[in-house]
C-alpha cells in the first residue's frame, strides 16, 4: 500500500500540469455544490427566521375565535395556561410566545392613514433587531417617563409628514369592537430591514401598552406563537401541529360555585348545553324532567335546568328565582348571576348531583369574560363523566377546528369559522405554512431547480476531468507498457492509477470546503443595500445567510470522489488490458 | 290630631314614592322612551341620501334603499347611486349582518360598527337599540342619575351621560340632548374608550308616523378627524309590510343582476 500511495504522489508531482488541472476542476465543483445548496437552505432558513424572529408568527400559531351569537373575536383567556399544556407535553417546543398585531386608524398634522400596530416585547434597545434607526432615538422607547412611545417606520412617517417628538393619534378598535383612541410619542422613525416586519405593520410600542389599549387583559392573548427548538425540514412543522392539535383537547367547560335561594346555599356547578340541533336533542333526550318547562332556548335565554338535587337543598320549584356565586380565576372577584329556574330534572349521572343548565350563549357570556377559579383546562374533565351521554351535549372549553395542510384548506377553514353558528371558543392551529403557503410551495421547486442546475454544470465539469483523465491515461499508455514490462501487476497498475486520483480528491476537496466554507462567511457579511422585497426576503438584516448540513457536505465528498473513480477506472481497465508488446508502441 | 297623623303619613308616602322615581330617574326613563320608539311595530321602506364630504375626497353623494322588518329587526340597504357602488348592499337578518360587493358577487360577515360605504354611518344606526340594556346613565354619589337642561338652539333639552353597561357596543360613552317635550334624541356625542370625542350627530327633524318619530335629517360630524361628515335624508317613506323574500341573500343578488 505504501509503494502504492509513494508512486501515485510521484506521478501526480512529475505531471504537475495535469494534475493541477484536473485538481482545480474538483476544487471549483466542490464550492460550487456547496454554495449553491447551502444558499437554497439558507434561503429558506432566512425566510423562516425572519417571520419567527419579528413575532409575526411562530413555526406553529395558536388562534382562538370565540363566537358568539354577534361577533366573532381573537382572544385566548388563558394564555398562560395554553402555553403550560404545550410546553409540558412537548419538550421539543422552545417557547410560546404572544403576538399582537391591531390595524389603527393614524392621525397627525391633519393627516390620516392606516397602520398596523405591534407589541415588541424587547426591554431594551439591544433586544431590538431588523432596524435601522434613521431619526431619534431607540433608548427612548425603553424610557418610562414617556407615555406610548412609538418607534414608526419611515416611509410611513415620511408620508404622515411626521418627526420624532410629534404626538400621533391613533383610533382603533379594542378586541370587544369599542372605538378606543390614544396619543402617542414618536420617539423614532426606522427603516426596516426585514421585509416582512414592514408588509405587517408600521409602528411598534411597548407590548404591555399595546396590550391594555387594545383592551386584553394581562392573562389573556390575541394569539399565541410557538418557536420550536430545532427545524431540520420546514415539513417538521406540520408534524408538531398535528401534536398539538392533538395535545389541546377540549374539557367540559363548568362554573363552580355557591348557589342560593331565598332560604338556603349549597354548591354546585353551572355547566351551559351546546345550542346546535343535535345536541338540545340529545340534551333533551338523556334528561328526565320532573317539573316545569323543557325548553332552554326558544322562549328567551337565560334559564336554568336544575337537578332534584339542588331544587331539594334550595327549596326550588320552577318559577323560582335563584342566584350562583364564584369567584373569578385571575382578577379574585365574586361574580353572581341571577337565573330562573325553568324546570327541575332528575340528577344525571355526570359526576355531580348539584347542578345547573343554561343555554351556551348564557354560560359563556359569563364563563369566558370572568374565567371561574375551577378552570384549569384540560384536567377539568375530572368532574364529569366521559362516559355519559349528556356530557357531549355540554359547554366545552374550546372547540378544536379541523387541521388543515394547504393555503385553500386554510383559508375555506377560516370562512367556516366565521360563518359557523357556533356559541363558544374554537380553538385552531395552524403551521406558517398554511397562510403563507406561496412562500414556502417555491421551497421544494427551487430546491429541484438548484440541483439540476448544479448537476449540469458538476456534469460538464466531470466531462473535463473525465476527458483529461482519458487524455492521460492514453498519454501513459508507454509508461503503463513499461511498467508491465518490467513486473508490476495489472491490479497494481489500476491501483496506483486511482490512488492518484484518490489523493487528487482529498486534496482538492478538503480546500473546496474550508474555501466555501470561507466565501459563504464572507459573503454573509456583506450588505447587499436593497429596497426590492423580493430580495429583501431572503436576506436577514440585508445579508445573505446560508446553511451547510454536516451530511450534505459528506455526500458531496462522497459523489465528486465516486465520479472521480468512475473517470479513472474504466480508462485505466481499457489500458492495463492492452498487451505489453501493444502498449508499448502505442505513440500518441 | 289624627289629620296630623294622616298628613305625615301622606308626606312619608310622598318621600318614599319620589324615592322609588329617582331610583328609576329621568335618563333611564328617557332611555326605555327612545328604545320603544324605535320599536315601529310596522315594516318600512324609505330612501336614504347621503351627501359625505371628506377633507381629503371631496363631496360624494349617496342614495340608499332601506327596506326594515320591526318584528325580528332586519334591515337591507342597498346602494342606487353612485353607479361604481350600484347594487352593493348591507343585509342584517337575525344575528348576521352581511356585507355584498357586486362586483365580485361576494357576501362578507361585518360587524355592526362597521361603516357604511364612505358615510360616517354604520349599520347599527339602522337597527333597533336595546339601548336601555346597552347603557346605563351615569349617576352621582348618591345613586341619583345627573342630568341638565340646556337650550340647544330654541328648543329646551335634557342633556345626560349614558356608559356602556356591556363591552360589545361601538362607543363606551355618549351624552345625549334629548327634547324636553318628547324625549326626541336632538344631538348625541360618542366617546372613545380612552374618553376622547369621536363623533357628534344631530338630528334635525323628524317627522311622526302612526305614534312613531322617524328622523328625516341628521348630520353626522367625525370629531376625530376633523373636516369629514355625513348629511342624511329620508324620504319617500312607505309602511307597506315588505315582503319575507326582500330580507334574503338571493334578493340583494338579484337586485345587482
Amino acid at each position: 500500500m505504501k509503494f502504492i500511495i509513494i508512486m501515485a504522489f510521484r506521478n501526480l508531482f512529475r505531471q504537475k500540469g495535469r494534475s493541477i488541472l484536473i485538481g482545480l476542476g474538483i476544487y471549483v465543483s466542490t464550492i460550487f455544490l456547496i454554495m449553491g445548496y447551502s444558499f437554497n437552505k439558507g434561503m429558506f432558513k432566512n425566510i423562516i427566521k425572519n417571520y419567527v424572529d419579528t413575532n409575526i408568527t411562530g413555526h406553529i400559531k395558536v388562534n382562538i375565535t370565540e363566537k358568539n351569537s354577534e361577533n366573532n373575536i381573537a382572544i385566548v383567556r388563558d394564555r398562560k395556561k395554553i402555553a403550560y399544556i404545550i410546553k409540558t407535553e412537548l419538550p421539543d417546543v422552545k417557547e410560546v410566545k404572544e403576538s399582537l398585531i391591531i390595524p389603527a386608524y393614524a392621525m397627525v398634522n391633519g393627516k390620516g392613514s392606516r397602520i398596523g400596530l405591534a407589541g415588541i416585547q424587547a426591554v431594551s434597545p439591544d433586544e431590538i433587531h431588523s432596524m435601522e434607526v434613521v431619526e431619534g432615538d431607540l433608548e427612548k422607547f425603553f424610557n418610562s417617563g414617556i407615555e406610548n412611545p412609538l418607534i414608526l417606520e419611515y416611509k410611513r412617517a415620511k408620508a404622515l409628514k411626521v418627526h420624532t417628538g410629534d404626538i400621533v393619534r391613533i383610533r382603533l378598535s379594542t378586541v370587544y369592537g369599542q372605538v378606543q383612541t390614544a396619543q402617542l410619542n414618536l420617539v423614532a422613525t426606522v427603516k426596516l430591514t426585514n421585509v416582512q416586519m414592514a408588509s405587517f405593520f408600521q409602528g411598534i410600542l411597548p407590548f404591555e401598552r399595546l396590550k391594555e389599549i387594545a383592551g386584553y387583559r394581562p392573562y389573556e392573548a390575541q394569539s399565541l406563537n410557538i418557536v420550536l427548538k430545532y427545524l431540520k425540514e420546514s415539513g417538521d412543522m406540520v408534524h408538531f401541529a398535528d401534536r398539538i392539535s392533538r395535545i389541546l383537547k377540549p374539557a367540559p367547560a363548568y362554573i363552580e360555585g355557591e348557589f342560593s335561594s331565598k332560604t338556603s346555599e349549597n354548591n354546585g356547578i353551572l355547566t351551559g348545553i351546546q345550542s346546535d340541533r343535535v345536541s338540545v336533542e340529545q340534551y333533551y333526550r338523556q334528561i328526565n324532567l320532573l317539573d316545569g318547562e323543557m325548553d332552554l332556548f326558544e322562549k328567551g335565554k337565560g334559564k336554568v335546568h336544575i337537578t332534584r338535587s339542588l331544587a331539594e337543598r334550595l327549596n326550588l320549584k320552577p318559577g323560582s328565582a335563584m342566584k350562583l356565586s364564584y369567584q373569578t380565576k385571575f382578577d379574585k372577584k365574586n361574580i353572581i348571576l341571577n337565573f330562573k329556574v325553568a324546570g327541575i330534572i332528575e340528577d344525571p349521572d355526570i359526576g355531580s348531583s348539584a347542578a345547573a343548565f343554561i343555554d351556551d350563549e348564557s354560560f359563556f357570556k359569563t364563563y369566558l369574560n370572568d374565567l371561574p377559579e375551577n378552570d384549569i383546562g384540560i384536567k377539568s374533565g375530572r368532574l364529569f363523566n366521559p362516559e355519559s351521554p349528556l356530557v357531549t351535549c355540554l359547554a366545552h372549553s374550546w372547540k378544536l377546528a379541523k387541521r388543515t395542510y394547504s393555503a385553500n384548506e386554510y383559508n375555506k377553514k377560516q370562512r367556516e369559522i366565521r360563518k359557523s353558528s357556533y356559541i363558544g371558543s374554537i380553538l385552531d392551529v395552524v403551521t406558517m405554512q398554511e397562510p403563507l403557503e406561496s412562500v414556502f410551495i417555491m421551497e421544494p421547486v427551487q430546491e429541484a431547480v438548484i440541483i439540476f442546475i448544479m448537476l449540469i454544470v458538476l456534469l460538464i465539469i466531470l466531462v473535463g476531468i473525465v476527458n483529461t483523465t482519458r487524455m492521460n491515461i492514453r498519454e501513459r499508455t508507454k509508461e503503463i507498457g513499461t511498467v508491465r514490462a518490467i513486473g508490476m501487476q495489472r491490479k497494481t497498475v489500476v491501483r496506483i492509477l486511482i490512488m492518484e486520483m484518490e489523493i487528487l480528491c482529498v486534496l482538492t476537496i478538503l480546500p473546496g470546503i474550508f474555501s466555501a466554507w470561507g466565501l459563504m462567511e464572507l459573503i454573509s457579511h456583506i450588505r447587499i443595500p436593497s429596497n426590492d422585497v423580493n430580495l429583501s426576503t431572503i436576506l436577514i438584516n440585508g445579508r445573505l445567510a446560508f446553511q451547510s448540513p454536516i451530511g450534505l457536505i459528506a455526500a458531496n465528498m462522497l459523489l465528486i470522489t465516486l465520479m472521480s473513480f468512475l473517470a479513472v477506472y474504466f480508462p485505466v481497465k481499457k489500458a492495463v488490458k492492452k498487451p505489453v508488446t501493444d502498449a508499448l508502441g502505442h505513440y500518441e | 290630631m289624627k289629620y296630623i297623623k294622616y298628613i305625615i303619613f301622606s308626606f312619608f308616602l310622598l318621600f318614599l314614592l319620589s324615592g322609588l322615581c329617582s331610583a328609576r330617574g329621568l335618563c333611564t326613563r328617557i332611555l326605555k322612551e327612545m328604545e320603544n320608539n324605535e320599536k315601529f311595530g310596522f315594516d318600512l321602506t324609505a330612501k336614504v341620501s347621503l351627501v359625505e364630504e371628506q377633507k381629503t375626497m371631496g363631496i360624494s353623494d349617496s342614495e340608499l334603499l332601506y327596506y326594515r322588518r320591526d318584528s325580528d329587526d332586519s334591515f337591507l340597504l342597498v346602494y342606487l347611486s353612485p353607479e361604481r357602488n350600484k347594487g352593493n348592499g348591507y343585509l342584517r337578518v337575525e344575528d348576521n349582518l352581511w356585507m355584498y360587493r357586486r362586483n365580485t358577487r361576494t357576501f362578507q360577515h361585518i360587524s355592526r360598527s362597521d361603516r357604511i360605504g364612505d358615510s360616517l354611518l354604520s349599520s347599527e344606526n339602522f337597527e333597533t337599540r336595546k339601548l336601555s340594556e346597552l347603557y346605563s346613565p351615569l349617576m352621582d354619589d348618591n345613586g341619583k342619575e345627573i342630568y341638565e337642561e340646556e337650550m340647544l338652539g330654541k328648543i329646551p333639552a335634557y342633556k345626560f351621560e349614558v356608559r356602556a353597561r356591556v363591552k360589545d357596543v361601538s362607543y363606551h360613552r355618549h351624552i345625549y340632548w334629548v327634547q324636553k317635550d318628547n324625549y326626541l334624541l336632538l344631538k348625541q356625542e360618542s366617546y372613545s374608550l380612552s374618553g376622547t370625542l369621536m363623533q357628534t350627530i344631530y338630528f334635525t327633524k323628524y317627522t311622526k308616523v302612526q305614534d312613531k318619530y322617524i328622523p328625516l335629517k341628521f348630520l353626522f360630524i367625525d370629531e376625530f378627524e376633523k373636516g369629514n361628515r355625513t348629511i342624511g335624508t329620508i324620504s319617500g317613506i312607505s309602511l307597506k309590510n315588505v315582503d319575507d323574500t326582500v330580507f334574503t341573500k338571493a334578493y340583494l343578488e338579484n337586485l345587482s343582476k
